[in-house]
């Protein structure tokens, strides 16, 4: 059992932190969880308590609000495991004796360093219908009939955004998975290659079993990134055409900073802190379970 | 003994710094939108403004870029009490927030003392009323228009088109010499606003354009209708580049410069645009947009500067601003300060600045009604745009969109009498 001058001594070590955590990150969270049951404008000193209004709104009233929604389900789906599946067949090809593995890795690890905006702007440029890379090699193949302006069409902007996701992902999944894979007995795949395996059965029976914890720290990561989409979806498209490709934390800026309804971008926030909370949970109980043995 | 006189050392020094006495000089801050070189200039008109009156000091805070990052900083300032003195903002819709919320200083007091009436352009300074009080003097106006590729128009003998049937027969004529009429950058939706706003003016006319604007009758009406079929018809016989929802306006202008397109819906800061573009100013011109009405009316627009209501320099902020708007001091900046001054007579060099000046002349006139995104508040707007994307993509009809329209409309004035 600890003294209590050994406590006291803790806490005082620790109060430094305490307060600017307290400060700069507890106090402003509280304070848009109260802001979220307001009508707040942003500016205003005027507001009134509105209860749940905000919430019921979101998920009750507002099409566009449970559009984001669903726009965000299926970014969180697609780029879960779309970047996740396509950087474990990299990871598993870059991790034989190739030659140029190294090159290749840096190569598909590129894409995760950039900046996204950056990264935007590119396939802004590539998606552009007169003179970006995409249309212009479709029409060098004769597949004009294949041409679209990806980004202003209602049909092709969200998942052409998509693909940019896919394609900025993917190479950090795969440096995990690498790691992973290189964290696997070899004893393990020459045992079961003189037991007759071949490739498929050595991935489904000892790759995959091996790679379990790394699969949970890739797909938490990137559910937990999902969620705070925002950087791709606004340089590339801006929400639009029409209002079409908006995703939970980009209505919220717009709603909190562009329409003055402070209330309400709120508690979008505090949705999205929500569904973040129910991945991330699980995500450092494992973390902890783990480092406790 | 040495401690308390330290004690009392440091409280004097201290009392001292924090009062000003008479003869201190008053410190003001300016948040302006300004990047170099014209924040440069900005402050070289300062420091003229410093040496001609040394109690004042007036120094510049810069929000660069558009508006929308000014807007987040001011409102942060403005919330957590520490706003600058005076800022720049555009009109219209876009300052009534921080008027409603008490932050900005009502002007009509020095708009008498200084007699301000009689120094500005008519129109800019009524168009900045609201509320029957004046919140700010306007610092610009800005005029938007069709400006053009002259080279291409003397290639295929145009003529500046007088009426909107010459308007379609130019676009038509474009097209057959494998020229786009319109290069335009939909991607925010403002740009491609201006050409509704002008579909919108030639179909409706100033009367009913106006009325529409202030939400003061249905905008599920024919001449809506028609203002969409029009539209429509520019896209569909693509007088508008192809897929020009996703760009950026700025974007736009390159196939402008390349001659892909004739034409692009700007307004009068384009001659120092295609300059700092490194383009031939004289290959460019413009025209105002034929709406076949008279007087004919263009699209146009005051910027402001205000000041804010907790400011305790108030009195100085007037004296600096009506210094600021006297014809020698716009003069001699007007051109160097990215925008068009607000004061009457002041008129640039014509050789120096040949469409600039011919743009000084427009915009002296009284003939010109507001953008839309000036009109609409932030939300109402982007469900405006929403709907001008859906005509556009076809999504929705000429006449489903006016009744769209209308329903947003209708929407907005119950939230605000909810409001109220």
């Amino acid at each position: 059992m600890r003294r209590p001058k050994e406590t006291a001594t803790a806490w005082l070590f620790l109060s430094p932190a305490l307060f600017i955590y307290g400060l700069f990150l507890l106090y402003p969270m509280l304070a848009s969880l109260a802001i979220s049951f307001t009508n707040w404008d942003g500016i205003s000193p005027r507001w009134e308590f509105t209860g749940l209004d905000n919430y019921r709104h979101i998920f009750f009233d507002d099409p566009q609000s449970l559009r984001a929604v669903k726009n965000n389900v299926v970014w969180t789906l697609v780029t879960v495991t779309v970047p996740a599946g396509w950087g474990l067949i990299l990871a598993t090809l870059l991790n034989s004796s190739m030659r140029g593995r190294t090159l290749f890795r840096a190569i598909f690890y590129c894409p995760s360093v950039l900046p996204l905006v950056a990264v935007a702007l590119i396939w802004a440029w590539m998606y552009n219908p007169q003179f970006g890379i995409v249309n212009v090699t479709l029409r060098a193949l004769g597949l004009e009939d294949w041409t679209h302006a990806w980004l202003s069409e209602f049909e092709t902007a969200f998942p052409a955004t998509l693909v940019t996701a896919i394609w900025q992902g993917t190479g950090f999944p795969m440096l995990l998975y690498l790691a992973g894979l290189q964290g696997i007995p070899r004893q393990q795949y020459e045992a079961a290659e003189l037991d007759g395996a071949g490739w498929f059965r050595r991935f489904i029976h000892i790759t995959l079993p091996w790679l379990k914890e790394t699969h949970i720290v890739v797909l938490s990561l990137a559910a937990m990134q999902s969620l705070r989409a925002f950087d791709l979806i606004y340089a590339m498209t801006y929400g639009g055409p029409g209002r079409s490709t908006h995703v939970l934390s980009t209505w919220m800026y717009f709603n909190l900073f562009q329409y003055r309804q402070a209330g309400l971008g709120s508690a979008i926030a505090w949705v999205i802190v929500i569904i973040s909370l129910a991945v991330t949970i699980p995500y450092i109980r494992m973390v902890a379970r783990r480092r406790h043995g | 003994m040495a401690r308390v006189f330290l004690l009392v050392l440091v409280i004097l020094v201290a009392s001292g710094c924090s009062s000003p006495g008479r003869g201190d000089k008053v410190r003001l801050r300016m948040l302006t939108l300004l990047i170099s070189p014209a924040r440069d200039h900005m402050n070289a008109l300062l420091g003229e403004f410093h040496a001609e009156h040394p109690r004042i000091e007036v120094s510049q805070e810069t929000a660069p870029g558009r508006g929308p990052l000014l807007m987040e900083r001011l409102r942060t300032q403005m919330v957590t009490g520490n706003p600058p003195d005076m800022f720049w903002l555009a009109s219209g819709e876009i300052a009534r927030p921080f008027i409603d919320a008490g932050f900005v200083a009502p002007l009509d007091d020095y708009y008498a003392r200084y007699d301000w009436e009689k120094t500005l352009i008519p129109w800019a300074a009524r168009r900045i009323r609201y509320k029957e009080q004046w919140w700010g003097i306007p610092r610009s106006t800005r005029g938007m228009g069709f400006w053009y590729r002259a080279d291409i128009f003397r290639r295929l003998a145009i003529a500046e088109p007088a009426t909107y049937a010459e308007l379609e027969r130019l676009c038509e004529t474009l097209k057959g010499n494998r020229v786009y009429c319109l290069s335009m950058g939909g991607k925010f939706g403002w740009n491609t606003m201006r050409l509704v706003d002008y579909l919108i003016e030639h179909s409706a006319g100033s009367e009913l354009h106006d009325k529409l604007n202030r939400l003061e009758t249905s905008w599920d009406c024919p001449e809506v209708v028609r203002a969409y079929e029009l539209l429509k018809k520019w896209v569909d016989r693509q007088w508008i580049l192809p897929g020009f929802l996703s760009l950026a306006p700025d974007d736009a202008r390159l196939p402008w410069y390349r001659g892909d397109a004739a034409m692009v819906f700007e307004g009068d800061w384009m001659e120092a645009a295609i300059r700092n573009d490194e383009q031939d100013i004289s290959r460019f011109d413009f025209f105002l947009a034929p709406t076949d009405h008279d007087p004919l009316r263009f699209s146009a627009f005051p910027e402001q500067i205000l000041v804010a209501a907790a400011s305790p320099h108030r009195d100085e902020a007037a004296v600096f601003l009506n210094w600021y708007i006297q014809p020698r001091v716009q003069q001699k900046y007007f051109t160097l300060l990215e925008g068009p001054t607000a004061t009457r007579g002041v008129l640039p060099d014509p050789v120096q600045w040949p469409r600039l000046y011919k743009w000084r002349v427009v915009l002296a006139k009284d003939a010109s009604y507001f953008p839309t995104d000036q009109m609409f508040a932030n939300q109402l707007m982007d469900q405006w745009f929403q709907v001008q994307d859906q005509v556009i993509t076809g999504r929705l009809s000429p006449p489903e969109a006016a009744r769209a329209l209308q329903r947003h409309a209708q929407a907005w004035k119950n939230r605000l009498k909810g409001r109220n």
